[in-house]
């Protein structure tokens, strides 16, 4: 049974008649389901326990990416159940799951192509893209548990990648994604190199494949960003959560 | 040797380390796939694919590798199964244990090298060889 949900911007007129064009091929190709459009006063953590409660099986976000990613927050707590996108905006979830605009997205819906891939975990809220910290240098990671890594640079970024930093990257190559179904964390440090000073220069980075990470800071605690929405403080407990979700993807994935 | 790009993904898909110049790794550090070092590293150093150190980096460790390419610095034991290539900045200090030693003109080496088939092979399977000769009366 599909389950639809529809982010509160899509009320606006522009977005009519694309959904009345979705709606319809979701009928052509008889995957409709029930429909559920938020706003303000819904929640959307409530009406999807509800649907999952009354049989749900396929939850599919219909927004931009923003949607998509408070959707999985919730649908990675439950296990099979597959989370599908149909995106009405252009971002890059739509590009790495390789999933065209609008109607063209039943389609890959219908065809129900399913990827299980690894989440990561910080303390207790997943991540599907990255954990950046931009304001790294003093940083001590613990690699499970068994080795430590920091830098000697004294401008370095770090992240800790499951598919890559999506969210805080406009224009994303294929090397820029991880495999996100490996069972493994990206450690990767990002140092400056002395140049001018107009110019971002970064060396070449350092990637660790990690299962958990311990992210510790001597003095004050540091801000960490999750999908670039999330921020939370040091220290943190990093883990992979290995093939924890099932995602509708296309064929044109990047991963 | 190994791919440069920076996903740490090489075209097979194993897990592939990079240790850039401005880190330092301390403690056991185990791996599955490659090992690219560039920066510092002290503890120890095991992967059951290949290890390749830079010029400009220092190794404090005992290492264990299928095969090493050293053009850095490294002060431990290497116990490398297939082959090791000590390249013209090269500079160990400490045994090697391998099948197939290479060593450029250049490359400073002050350690004892068991090499050959017979030295990749687990201790107690040495010099076992069974004599037909009677023993002196």
């Amino acid at each position: 049974m599909y389950f639809y949900l529809y982010d509160t911007f899509l009320k606006e007129r522009k977005y009519a008649g694309s959904l009345t064009k979705i709606e319809n091929r979701l009928i052509d190709l008889g995957i409709n389901g029930k429909i559920e459009k938020m706003n303000i006063l819904k929640s959307a953590k409530e009406v999807l326990e509800n649907a999952i409660k009354d049989g749900a099986q396929t939850i599919v976000a219909v927004g931009n990416d923003k949607t998509f990613i408070d959707t999985l927050k919730i649908v990675s707590t439950h296990k099979n159940i597959a989370l599908g996108f149909i995106p009405l905006v252009s971002g890059n979830i739509a590009k790495i799951l390789g999933l065209p605009l609008k109607e063209a997205a039943c389609d890959i819906l219908s065809a129900r192509i399913i990827a299980k891939i690894d989440l990561g975990k910080v303390n207790s809220h997943y991540f599907f893209g990255a954990v950046e910290i931009p304001a790294a240098n003093s940083l001590t990671i613990e690699c499970d548990h068994k080795y430590t890594v920091e830098s000697t640079s004294p401008k370095v970024k770090i992240s800790i990648r499951n598919l890559g930093p999506i969210f805080s990257q406009a224009d994303l190559k294929n090397s820029d994604i991880s495999n996100p179904s490996d069972g493994y964390l990206e450690l990767v440090f990002e140092s400056g190199k002395a140049g001018p000073i107009f110019k971002k220069r970064w060396s070449m980075p350092s990637v660790f494949p990690i299962k958990k990470a311990t992210i510790k800071s001597p003095g004050e605690p540091v801000a960490v960003k999750i999908d670039n929405q999330t921020t939370l403080k040091t220290p943190l407990n990093v883990s992979v959560a290995a093939k924890t979700l099932k995602i509708i993807v296309g064929k044109e994935r990047m991963f | 040797m190994f791919n440069k790009e920076t996903s740490g993904r090489n075209s097979s898909q194993e897990t592939e380390t990079i240790i850039g110049p401005s880190v330092k790794v301390e403690g056991d550090f185990v791996g599955d796939g490659n090992v690219t070092v560039e920066g510092c590293v002290s503890g120890t150093l095991k992967t059951k694919q290949d290890l390749q150190v830079n010029e400009g980096a220092t190794i404090k460790a005992n290492i264990e590798a299928q095969n090493v390419v050293v053009a850095g610095n490294i002060k431990g034991n290497l116990k490398v199964s297939e082959k090791i290539e000590l390249k013209s900045s090269a500079k160990v200090n400490g045994d090697i244990v391998t099948k197939i030693i290479s060593i450029e003109g250049g490359a400073v080496f002050n350690g004892k090298c068991l090499s050959g088939e017979e030295a990749s092979q687990p201790r107690g399977d040495r010099g076992n060889i069974k004599s037909n000769k009677t023993p002196l009366a």
